[in-house]
């Protein structure tokens, strides 16, 4: 079966699913300082930092090969108590002033496009 | 602090770079640096930028996609590739002022952002935010 093999933190795990694939995703969200890695049995929540990184290699895997995430051994899930503390310390408060600036932010963009008047 | 980029065209073709609006600055930022086999990319945004990589039994088979969205709600692309096995995938965040061309800038659904817009306001009203 195709499927995955991901390098991360000196480990390699194989992901595959003959029915319905698998698929591993990874994001940069600058505006919250927030690194997410997640796909089959490895999943890491970060604070943005250079150094980060994670290698893929699309292969044909041996379905008794396929790393399940029965063990620690077989599994990743990473949460950076830099992260944990980022987000301890963002009350509530931080919270909604990041939806009052989302909020302007879209405004702005409606307003620009001419989708939105700027009484509403 | 600089909080809003344009991109900005010079010279080093395929590369551009990061320039702030408010400061007349080039600017450096966290960005995705993904070597696919040979080839590197160099994706950034001032809000997010996403890898997905499938294999298997998926509707677009092995494929890779390096994209994100702006601070003008526009989706990037940089690449959509299908890939074949023994394809090897480097990512690697890293810091920098350059970044690869896009392949595809185009504004989000304006109809779904608008109910978003509705939606926060109603929520910070009721707050008393706004």
């Amino acid at each position: 079966m195709i499927g995955l093999l991901i390098k991360y933190n000196g480990k390699v795990y194989k992901v595959g699913n003959s029915d319905k694939g698998v698929f591993i995703s990874s994001f940069i969200v600058m505006h919250r300082n927030e690194f997410i890695l997640e796909g089959g049995v490895v999943a890491s929540f970060q604070t943005i930092r250079d150094g980060i990184e994670f290698e893929v290699e699309i292969s044909d895997i041996n379905e008794t090969d396929i790393s399940l995430p029965i063990s620690e051994e077989n599994n990743c899930v990473e949460i950076d108590p830099e992260y944990l503390r980022m987000l301890s310390d963002r009350k509530s408060e931080w919270e909604w002033n990041e939806k009052r600036r989302t909020f302007y932010e879209i405004r702005s963009i409606l307003i620009k496009e001419g989708i939105l008047s700027s009484d509403e | 602090m600089c909080v809003k980029f344009r991109w900005e065209c010079i010279h080093i073709i395929p590369l551009t770079l990061w320039h702030c609006i408010t400061c007349n600055k080039l600017s450096e930022m966290k960005s995705f640096k993904l070597t696919i086999n040979e080839e590197e990319i160099i994706a950034a945004s001032d809000r997010i930028v996403s890898v997905f990589i499938g294999a298997g039994n998926l509707p677009q088979d092995n494929y890779i996609h390096i994209g994100g969205m702006d601070s003008d709600s526009y989706n990037l692309t940089w690449l959509d590739r299908r890939l074949e096995i023994g394809d090897r995938i480097k990512v690697e965040v890293y810091e920098t002022n350059r970044i690869s061309s896009l392949k595809e800038r185009t504004p989000s659904d304006r109809n779904e952002l608008k109910v978003k817009y509705y939606n926060l306001k109603k929520e910070l009203e009721e707050k008393g935010l706004i």
